[in-house]
Parts: C-alpha cells; structure tokens; sequence
C-alpha cells in the first residue's frame, strides 16, 4: 500500500513538474476580467489586471489618501477656491507600445471618458470638468465649473489607468450589438504599469509579462519573468492550489477559511477593513415599509412605513450576523460609512443598534397605525456567497416579534432587475463595493440625484422611472446639503455637512447597513513583501512585491 | 443506407428549429437582464437604454427570435456580452471547444480502460468475489457525482500531497503534452471514474444476457476454446447496447463536463457555458446549447450506423 503512495506520488510529481514553469508568478482569482479598458470596466476581475497593467492618475495609499506612489501623477496643486487643478506629470513614462506619455494622453484620457458618444461609466465620477488645457509636456490645468475639493478621491477611480493618445479606437460597430461596449483595449490593453499583457485564454488565465521600461525602480520585483492569473472559481480548489504551491497569491479568502489558511506553513495571510458593504435594502414605494402612489402626501402612511423601517433598524441583530456568518470578520457600521473616520457622524457613532424594546415599541406603533398583523413581507437575497445565509439568520430574529416573512433566492442580476425595475418586492439582502474612498461619493452614488439606490428616496432624480413617486420627505434637502458639500473647499465645513446627511439617511431609515467585511488576503512566502501593499478596496497590486523566490 | 442518412438528416431540421426555439424562450424568458450585470455599480438608466436598444434587447420577443435565427443560418453565432466582451462567439467556442472534446476523450478513454474489463471478469465470475467488488465500486461511482470526486482529488493532490497540480493555467497539447496532461489528468480521472460505472455495469449485464444465449451453447458444445468464445461470440454481441450506453455517454460526458471543467478550472465549454448563465450572456448561451444539440444529433445517429456494423442482422431503410 505505502509503496502504491509512493508511486502515486513520484507519477504525479514527474506529471506536475511538465506544468510548473520557473519564475512565474500565479495569482488565483474568484472570476475571469470582462473588459480590460481601464474607462470602461465595471468588474473587480477586470481591475486586478488593470491595476498592473496600466498607472493609475493618481493613487490610493494604504490609508485610503490620495498619493503619488506609483501614479502617472508626480504632484499637483489647487487654485485658492478649488475650481482649478494643475496636474504635473511624471517625466519618463513609457507605455508599452514604446511611446512617451506626456500631457496630450492625460487630456486625451479625459476627452475621451467625458464623451458621451463613447457611453463610459466613469463619466459621471471624473466631475463638473470645464476645460483641459495643456501647459506644457507635463503639466496639465483643469478647470471646473464649480469648486471640487474632493477631485483627487473621484479621479483615483475615474482613471485606474492611463492610456496612449487614440488607443481606445473607435466603438468597433462592424462587430455587431456588443461591439457598442468593447474598445480596442477590452481584450489587447496598452498601459504603462509594470507589466504587459500578453494573451488572454478565455475561461483559463490571463498572462502578463514585466516590462522592462517602467520607471520605478526594483519594480517588477526581480524574480518575476511571467505573471499567469487563474480563474479559480470555486473556492476549495483555490485554497488547494494556494497550499499546493500551483498559485502564490489568492484574490480573497472565503471567512471559513481564513483560520484553517493561516494555519498553514509557507502561507502569509492578512486581514484588512474592505469596502463591501452588507445592507438590507428596503422599498420605500409600496407597503410595509413605504408608501404607495395613492398615498403620497398622507402623514399618517408615511408615519406607519417609517415605523416599520424603525422597527426594523432596531430588531436586527448585526453582531449575531457578523459572528454566526462572518466569523467576527467584519466592521459594525452606525450609518452609511466606516465608524472609526472622521467622515462619520459623532452623533451616530456609538448608538445603540440592537434594541428589542425600542423594536417592539415600534412595531407597535406600525400596528396602531393601522399596519398589517402580523406584519409580513418577502425578503429576496443573492442566491451567492452568504446573502441567503444572512437574510435566513435576519428571519429568525424577526420571527422572535411575530413577523412572519419569507426569503426568496434569486440570482444577482434577477436581484437588480427585481430592485430596480419593479415594485414588486419589499426588502432585498445585498452587498456593495464602492470603488471611491470618499465618504462624500458614497453619499452620492447611494442616496443623490441618480438611480444607484433602487429605492424610492430620491424620487426627485429627473433620471428615475416616471412610474416613480415621491416617499420619504427631505430629498430635495438631501442634495441641497450634498450640492454645497461637493463645493466646500473647507474641510471641517465638509466633514459637517456629510454628518448631517448621515443622520438623516439614519433618522429616515432609508436602508439599514449592516457592516463592513474585511477582505481577507492569503500568498505563499516566496512572494515578499506584497503583504505591503494591501489596501481596503483589495487590489492586487504586484508593484510592492520586493523579491519573489519561485 | 444512404436513404436512412438522408431521412434522419431531413428529420434533424424540425428538431433543431424547435430545440432553438426553446433555448431562446428559455434564455430570454429567464428573469435577470445582462445590461444591468454589465455595469456593475454604474447604473446609468441613460446608459441602459442605449445599451438595450443597441443590442436590440428592446424589440419584440418573436423579432428577436427571428433575427437571432436568422444570423445563426448565416454561420454568425453573435458577439458576446459579457463573458468576454466583444469577442465573437464562434470564436469563443472554437477555443474551448477543443478543451471539451479532449476532456471528453480522455474520460472516455479512462471509463472504457476502467469499465470493459472490470465488467467482462465481472460477468465471466459472477456472483464471486470479484464480482461483488466490481460491482460495489461500480455502484459508489454511480452514486460520487463527478465534482464531488473532483473536488475530494484536488483535496488529495493539492492538500494532503501537497502536489502543485495544472500550475499557470491550461496549455494545449500543441504546447507540450506533459503540461497539458497536468490540467488533464485529474479531471479526466473525475468524469471518467463516473462513467465507467455506468459502462460496466451495462457491460456486465449484457455479457451475461450473451453468455446464455443458444449459440454459446453450440459453441460450447462444438469445443471451442472459451477464450475464444468469450472474445468472438459472447463480447462482440454484448457491446450492441454497451456502445448505445457509450454514445450516450458522450452526451453525458459534454454535459458533466460543465461542472469538471468549472471545478477544475479548465477552459472548455462547460465552463463558457456556466459564466455566460452567471453573466447572462444571451449570444453565448443560446449558441453553446444550439451547438450542444447538434452534436448529440449527430452522435445519436453515428450510433444508430455503429449498429450496422456489429450486427449484421440490422439494416437500414428496408425490410429485413
């Protein structure tokens, strides 16, 4: 039998060795990229790649500040109101075709995304941009049309990578229906990051090579001869090929995992605040928890549905979810933003979350005025990860007063269509990342003038459904708030005014956050130093590998 | 012969043209829109719009219908939408295609090395103690589905061996044929263990049905050696119903890899199939399982003319 092992062993082993290539380094990720055009892509596959790909316009630190660390911008500066920015560019950038990239490709980047011929989803995200004008090779001066203190934080997403002059091509229109959405870089990217890309084989990898004329020093790591990224899908294969030496690196640990990882030998793992964040939606235009068209303007409707939110708020028990289903791995939230900035109201911070009282007390006042008994509604979830599992454990919290309701599975494009398109449900379970680390840009992509919140709090958006109809009350002084906000060149006065918008998003209930997970990363030893590099939005950024010893 | 060919190619028209029909109302009919799972968080209603109508994701159900039916007569199978945006369909599945039909084979190979020995010294000592084993592993592959087996050999390999197997991503055999066999082999071990279940168990049976049969017993009595009887008489008509069992298994095979292909991350057309669902990519979906349809069209009546040539009491297109 032990001889039979040992065969098994020595076959595989002469097997394996054909398939293992010195040198390369390989990263498992959960799904394959959709589109590697740094102005078009939506996914978070699609930005592993391009983050190495390709430099960023300016940087996200690991502590979420803007930098110039290893963005195509080496400094910039403010006019006195914030309505203009001199963007100055680093000298000795090459792209991968060769070329220099000077000032002309920065306007050209910005041209191009601000065209609405050409349908970028980073259009609304780069701002209120009035003119691009080039001072000279590498400098660049933008105006907006409105003060914009917080430009650096929007642009850090709205260019995760700079392309040469033209290299979008046109929206290829000979390639049929879909060609509207690919560019010349969705499947053949041209940056100037550490590394060029080299073929994509669809459903197996994506390989990158170094490339030899980046400018920061040591970087690619030495090493480093190819990079191959993986598309594991499942994750127990993923976490065997990581234990196994086939990969180095992992994108994220499932929260199951993470102990049983970091107990292996050879294998780093670390544990950082994320970006994705658990809430529970609630439609506020139809019953329970909102209004219907009838009922726009009846006090006592609009007071019956936000007992019910309230109700709500206070009977989920988020550390009972963050335990039984997160292992502990995630971050309470208050309100809308992470508890421990100072972006968050120090009203909110710290209150009471979990109250059974307060929920019953609530839901008695739901019932008197006139609320359905027992109180019943249709919870739909994610039929991934672990949002059926949290909306189950949200079930039998509730059940514990008498509510009766039901979870509903659905696939994540069924979810949103569902929250978006119909009125034809009552809570929905979900997650969201948002790629702006700006407490101001998540007040904006959630709760302003635009349909990101699929609820039907900001009935005002000239963008919305017509069947929509105004709910909530306090909208239009929502983004009057916001409107100032985004202007407000003085910090503290900006920090002031998003509190307040935080404490009426909470006063209102218009969605209950739940946490924050933290993401969960895990590489073998030979690759040092990537551990540094980790930020929350959990990049994959191979530029802070000092050595790797595969 | 050739009457038999042409008849069963005219009959496969109306099936195709009835199984696309279902495939597009199922595809289309299914709630979740690829426009919405496109943009991810940028959910720009303007966007939206343009985007749907450009695809003409706005036109009637039987509009769409026709002019997907249309194209798809004219040899274009569409653009993908978000499984890899752009890339035109044909040629997303002529890359993987390959990738299936290798892992198919290679399964096929192994279930048959695996299933028609085991079954034919199953049937010659039945109901002795070969017989019993064979028949319990038979019954336990039956039962293991094949990502289950997959999943518990990674666990094997890649934990407990600690063996860095199918390292950088699948490589094809014009690359190297170690390299391709270190993604190949344990997924074909997988679908293959699976399937030789069923194939021995069918052999099994029809080896014994064989063994009774009048004209073994006059071979008996006629002295032949039984070696002989058993490799002239006995298995060549017992693989009548082993090879419909094996052309079925091909289907099964091009279906079970759907999951094999996912867990063990190899690029065929299970897998494209699985992320064009995920993604609702519509192009993609309704071109893998049009294709998948054909095949099994084909394979039925490559299977149907197999007949022919083990038997030849069976004719085609006349009275016998």
């Amino acid at each position: 039998m032990r001889h039979l092992r040992d065969l098994w062993i020595v076959g595989l082993g002469l097997l394996v060795s054909f398939g293992v290539f010195g040198g390369e380094l390989r990263i498992g990720i959960a799904t394959e990229p959709w589109d590697l055009d740094p102005a078009t892509y939506t996914d978070t596959g699609s930005g592993y790649i391009i983050e190495n790909v390709y430099d960023p316009l300016i940087e996200l630190g690991t502590d979420n500040e803007p930098t110039t660390e290893f963005a195509v911008c080496e400094g910039w500066e403010f006019s006195e109101n914030a309505t203009k920015i001199t963007l100055y560019i680093r000298k000795g950038i090459k792209f991968h075709d060769g070329t220099d990239l000077t000032a002309q490709d920065v306007k050209y980047n910005f041209e191009w995304i601000l065209d609405p011929e050409n349908k970028s989803p980073m259009r609304k995200v780069v701002g209120p941009v009035k003119e691009i004008k080039i001072v000279d090779d590498y400098t660049l001066e933008v105006t907006f049309e409105k003060p914009f203190p917080e430009v650096l934080q929007y642009w850090a997403r709205a260019f995760a990578g700079i392309v040469p002059e033209g290299a979008h091509g046109q929206r290829a229109k000979e390639k049929g229906v879909a060609g509207i959405y690919a560019t010349a870089l969705s499947r053949n990217p041209i940056g100037s990051g550490p590394f060029k890309f080299v073929e994509w084989v669809s459903g197996s990898h994506i390989v990158l090579e170094p490339f030899e004329d980046y400018w920061a020093e040591g970087v690619p790591a030495p090493g480093i001869d190819r990079v191959v990224f993986e598309f594991i899908g499942d994750d127990a294969a993923k976490m065997a090929a990581l234990i196994s030496g086939s990969i180095h690196i992992v994108d994220k640990v499932a929260y199951r995992d993470y102990d049983f990882i970091s107990r292996m030998p050879g294998i780093v793992t670390k544990r950082i605040p994320g970006v994705q964040e658990q809430y529970v939606a609630l439609n506020l235009g139809s019953h329970p928890f909102g209004i219907t068209k009838e009922e726009v303007g009846n006090e006592l409707a609009i007071e019956r549905a936000l007992m019910a939110r309230k109700f709500m708020m206070y009977a989920i028990d988020r550390e009972e979810i963050r335990d039984e289903i997160f292992f502990g791995m995630a971050t309470i939230m208050y309100g809308p933003w992470y508890p421990d900035s100072d972006w968050f109201s120090p009203k909110l911070r710290g209150r009471v979350l979990h109250d059974p009282e307060k929920a019953r007390e609530y839901l008695e006042r739901y019932y008197e005025l006139g609320g359905e008994k027992p109180l019943k509604f249709r919870m739909i979830a994610t039929n991934a990860q672990w949002f059926v599992d949290v909306a189950t454990l949200i079930q039998a919290q509730l059940r514990k007063y008498g509510v009766e309701t039901e979870v509903i599975p659905v696939d994540k494009n069924t979810f949103f269509d569902t929250l978006y398109e119909t009125f034809d449900w009552e809570v929905g379970v979900e997650d969201w990342g948002y790629g702006n680390f700006s407490a101001l840009y998540w007040l904006f992509a959630g709760y302003y003038r635009n349909n990101h919140n699929h609820n039907h709090w900001h009935h005002a958006s000239p963008d919305l459904r017509p069947d929509y109809h105004p709910t909530v009350p306090g909208h239009e002084e929502f983004c009057r708030l916001y409107d100032l906000a985004i202007t407000e060149p003085d910090v503290q006065k900006r920090k002031e005014l998003v509190w307040k918008m935080q404490e009426m998003l909470v006063e209102n209930v218009i969605r209950i956050d739940l946490m924050i997970l933290d993401n969960l990363h895990a590489w073998r030893e030979e690759v040092v130093g990537y551990g540094d590099g980790l930020n929350s939005e959990g990049d994959i950024n191979l530029r802070f590998i000092k050595e790797f010893r595969g | 012969m050739v009457v038999y060919l042409l008849k069963r190619l005219i009959l496969a028209v109306p099936t195709l043209l009835i199984a696309s029909f279902f495939i597009f109302s199922l595809v289309h009919l299914a709630p979740g829109d690829p426009i919405r799972g496109m943009l991810g968080q940028y959910q720009d209603p303007e966007l939206i719009a343009q985007l749907r109508k450009a695809m003409g994701l706005d036109l009637p159900f039987h509009v769409q219908y026709a002019r997907w039916l249309g194209k798809i007569v004219r040899g274009d199978l569409g653009i993908s939408i978000t499984v890899k945006r752009g890339a035109p369909v044909a040629e997303l599945i002529a890359q993987r295609f390959s990738v299936t039909l290798e892992l198919a084979t290679f399964s096929l190979i192994i279930a048959l090395l695996i299933a028609i020995p085991t079954g034919i010294i199953s049937a010659l000592r039945q109901n002795r103690l070969s017989d019993h084993v064979s028949r319990l592993i038979a019954l336990a592959g039956v039962s293991i589905p094949n990502f289950f087996l997959g999943i518990l050999l990674i666990l094997l390999v890649g934990v407990y061996l600690r063996q860095p197997w199918g390292a950088g991503g699948y490589v094809p055999i014009s690359r190297g044929l170690g390299k391709n066999l270190a993604h190949m082999f344990l997924p074909a071990v997988a679908l293959g263990t699976a399937y030789s279940a069923i194939i021995m168990r069918m052999m099994r049976s029809a080896m014994l049905d064989a063994m009774s049969q009048d004209f073994v017993r006059t071979a008996r009595a006629m002295g032949i050696a039984p070696w002989d009887i058993v490799r002239r008489d006995i298995v060549k008509n017992a693989l009548i119903p082993v090879i419909t069992v094996i052309g079925n298994s091909i289907g099964y095979l091009l279906g079970g890899s759907i999951v094999t292909e996912t867990v063990f991350r190899l690029p065929g057309v299970g897998n494209l199939v699985i992320m064009g669902v995920f993604r609702r990519d519509f192009p993609v979906i309704q071109a893998v399982v049009l294709i998948i349809v054909v095949i099994r069209i084909f394979i039925n009546l490559a299977v149907d003319l197999t007949y022919g040539m083990l038997d030849p009491r069976i004719r085609y297109g006349g009275t016998s």
